[in-house]
């Protein structure tokens, strides 16, 4: 009875080694994704003022985040690997002094088949399908859960992105105009597509870099920046303050 | 070699020294040593009660040790009713948390035992088994179970020792049964404030208020809004956009009428943020940008639960919506949604008739939630 035992564990472990040494390693990799905030190219610090290039004012930020959703690579033959549902990409925690706001917020994608990839997209807001759910669908914790406090039920819609803060308007050092652009409806989730040629080898971690420059999403296609004054406010779909924001994501992020 | 075997003597005869003194201590507060102590002759089979989430309301979520049964309901419902948690026993949980108040006291702070009182307002528990973001205005307690233990030792509050609670449900004549068929105990000795917090814990996932007008206008749509309830509803959700953009539902929002989040809803006026009198969210997260938040609390009952704010300091809800409509007091961390309204007379009723639908008369009456002693 004993030796039958031994004799099929022993078979067991063999079975089980000579299956590892068939294979040359991992057959998935990693991603690690690095999400920075920046104001015309310097980190940007929560509560930090930061001129503006209208009426010599200035901005303080203490809200900057985004829904990132339906991440994916895409390899040479078309073939998209998805590497998340939906994530909040918050900045009001993480970036309160230097070191953090230098550091980002850091993802992390495993399972990832080995093998190149020429495009990398991510989704700001959440598309359709997901924007048929209702926070209470969430179990607590998730970014999209009540506690998250990114429903607005006036729009049937999450709110995509949240860009907040306290103007400066006239350049006097008072900081008492709050601003609040809240962006969100089906119409204006965006998927932003990078080319991207990487290599993903097995049991390795390759890191990314997503920078948002948060000055961008207020640049107008006439060069002109937003007048936060005159609009301090985008809180309903249409606004075209949330239209320029989300069609400036684009250009406002920049990848390495 | 030979150093290290000493070395293992020596910590043994460490470890067994504190073994000692601990157990010397633990003599100074006795356990009862009790002739009876025996509750294996009583059946342990707990009931299990399924609870019924109302629509729109998130999943309820329950710590997988301490699932909600009858008996540990009932239990827990003695126990929040129980003058016995109080040092002179004179006072429950329910002293300040009373249903006929949505489960507040009606003060703007709350008196403890001796007569002290407390630096907060009461708040309410109707809906408190889905408040998923941390307890208290401040969230420095994060689950129910852990939030009861404080209460009784709080000397502004019960001012009571857990031990001594523990040996008075040991030495009652009916706290062992019921600990017993809530939770299967073979001994009376084995009651601990830890059974004691769960039982608590359990009856506060029961109270549940899905029923005012303001669910059956709203989320059940089983009738018609008045004009005025309309307007208010329009206001706070900002749903009609010819009329202004009240905010509230950004802080207010979902079927808990809350989201559970912190802000600074600018009602103080400091110059920096050390100066708040009660630091409130900063004190618990160490980030000066929180000093001054607070956590919105549900507005569920509202209409019962004056005075208003973590220190009362508005006695009616028509105060409350003025001070919504002046945007209060900008300081770096306020809220980006606190801003001059400009809403008139009308809109200011309209939202005034708005938070009286939210009063749930069923809740408040339920008598499952009632004073099990009387
Ligand atoms: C002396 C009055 C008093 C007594 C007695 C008392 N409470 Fe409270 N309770 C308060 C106050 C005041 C607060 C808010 C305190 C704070 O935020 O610091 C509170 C907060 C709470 C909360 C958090 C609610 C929320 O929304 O976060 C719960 C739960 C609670 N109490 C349960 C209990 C239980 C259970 C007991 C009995 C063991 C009890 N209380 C006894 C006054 C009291
Ligand atoms: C920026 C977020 C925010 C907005 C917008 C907001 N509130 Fe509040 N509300 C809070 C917070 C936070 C508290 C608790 C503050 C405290 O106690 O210090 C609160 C407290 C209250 C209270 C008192 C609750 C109690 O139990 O004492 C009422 C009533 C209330 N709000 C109604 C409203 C109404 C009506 C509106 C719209 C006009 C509104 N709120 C807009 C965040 C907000």
């Amino acid at each position: 009875m004993r030796l039958t035992l031994i004799g099929f564990l022993a078979l067991v472990l063999f079975t089980g080694s000579s299956c590892e040494k068939k294979d040359d390693g991992p057959i998935n990799g990693s991603i690690e994704l690095t999400c920075k905030a920046t104001f015309d190219g310097e980190d940007l610090i929560i509560g930090k003022a930061y001129p503006y290039p209208v009426n010599f004012s200035a901005l303080k930020f203490y809200l900057v985040d985004y829904l990132l959703s339906n991440v994916r690579l895409v390899n040479s033959q078309g073939v998209a690997v998805s590497l998340n549902e939906v994530d909040i990409v918050d900045f009001s925690t993480t970036n309160t002094d230097a070191a953090k706001a230098a550091a980002g917020i850091t993802f992390r994608f495993d399972g990832i088949p080995n093998g190149d990839y020429q495009a990398f997209v991510v989704g700001i807001g959440v598309d359709t399908i997901i924007n048929r759910t209702k926070p209470q669908d969430y179990p607590s914790g998730h970014p999209l859960s009540i506690g998250a406090n990114r429903y607005w039920d006036a729009w049937d819609s999450f709110i995509f992105t949240k860009t907040q803060g306290l103007a400066d308007v006239n350049g006097n050092g008072v900081f008492s105009l709050p601003f609040s652009y809240h962006t969100g409806g089906d119409g204006l989730y965006r998927e932003i597509t990078f080319q991207y040629t990487t290599q993903i080898k097995g049991g390795q971690v390759t890191p990314l870099r997503l920078e948002l420059d948060v000055r961008e999403l207020l640049h107008q296609s006439d060069g002109n920046f937003w007048n936060i004054e005159a609009e301090p406010n985008a809180h309903s779909p249409g606004e075209p303050a949330m239209l320029l924001i989300m069609d400036n994501y684009e250009h406002a992020f920049s990848m390495f | 070699m030979r150093f290290q075997c000493s070395n293992v003597w020596f910590y043994a005869f460490v470890v067994a020294l504190i073994i000692f003194l601990l157990g010397s201590c633990r003599r100074d507060d006795p356990t009862p040593d009790c002739t009876d102590c025996d509750l294996t002759g009583i059946p342990f089979s707990p009931t299990p009660r399924t609870v019924q989430v109302p629509v729109d309301f998130p999943k309820l979520e329950i710590p997988s040790d301490n699932p909600l049964t009858e008996e540990g309901i009932a239990l827990g419902r003695r126990l929040f009713y129980d003058n016995r948690l109080s040092a002179d026993s004179s006072m429950s949980c329910a002293s300040c948390h009373l249903p006929e108040f949505g489960f507040t006291d009606g003060n703007a702070f709350s008196l403890g035992v001796d007569g002290l009182f407390g630096k907060r307002s009461s708040m309410s528990l109707a809906n408190i088994g889905f408040a998923f973001h941390g307890l208290f205005w401040d969230g420095r307690a994060a689950a129910l179970e852990d939030q009861a233990l404080l209460p009784v030792e709080d000397p502004l509050e019960l001012h009571e020792d857990w031990a001594r609670v523990v040996n008075k449900l040991i030495r009652s004549s009916e706290y062992p049964t019921w600990f017993r068929q809530a939770f299967g105990i073979n001994d009376k000795r084995e009651i601990t404030r830890e059974l004691a917090v769960k039982a608590i814990a359990q009856f506060e996932r029961t109270l549940i208020s899905a029923n005012s007008r303001y669910d059956a206008l709203f989320i059940r749509f089983e009738d018609f809004p008045t004009e005025e309830e309309q307007l208010g509803y329009d206001l706070f959700f900002d749903f009609e956009p010819a009329v202004p953009d009240a905010e509230c539902g950004h802080c207010h929002g979902s079927a808990l009428l809350t989201t559970n989040n912190y802000f600074n809803n600018a009602i103080d006026s400091v110059g920096s943020l050390t100066e708040f009198s009660d630091l409130g969210r900063g004190k618990v997260t160490g980030n000066y940008l929180d000093n001054g938040r607070f956590r919105a609390p549900t507005l569920r009952n509202i209409a019962l639960t004056a005075p208003y704010m973590h220190d009362g300091r508005f006695q009616t809800l028509e105060e409350v919506i003025e001070h919504y409509n002046s945007g209060g007091h900008v300081t770096e961390n306020y809220d980006a949604n606190m801003h001059p309204l400009g809403l008139n007379q009308k809109q200011k009723q309209a939202l005034i008739a708005l938070l009286h639908t939210m009063t749930d008369t069923s809740f408040v009456q339920n008598p499952s939630f009632q004073d099990p002693w009387k």
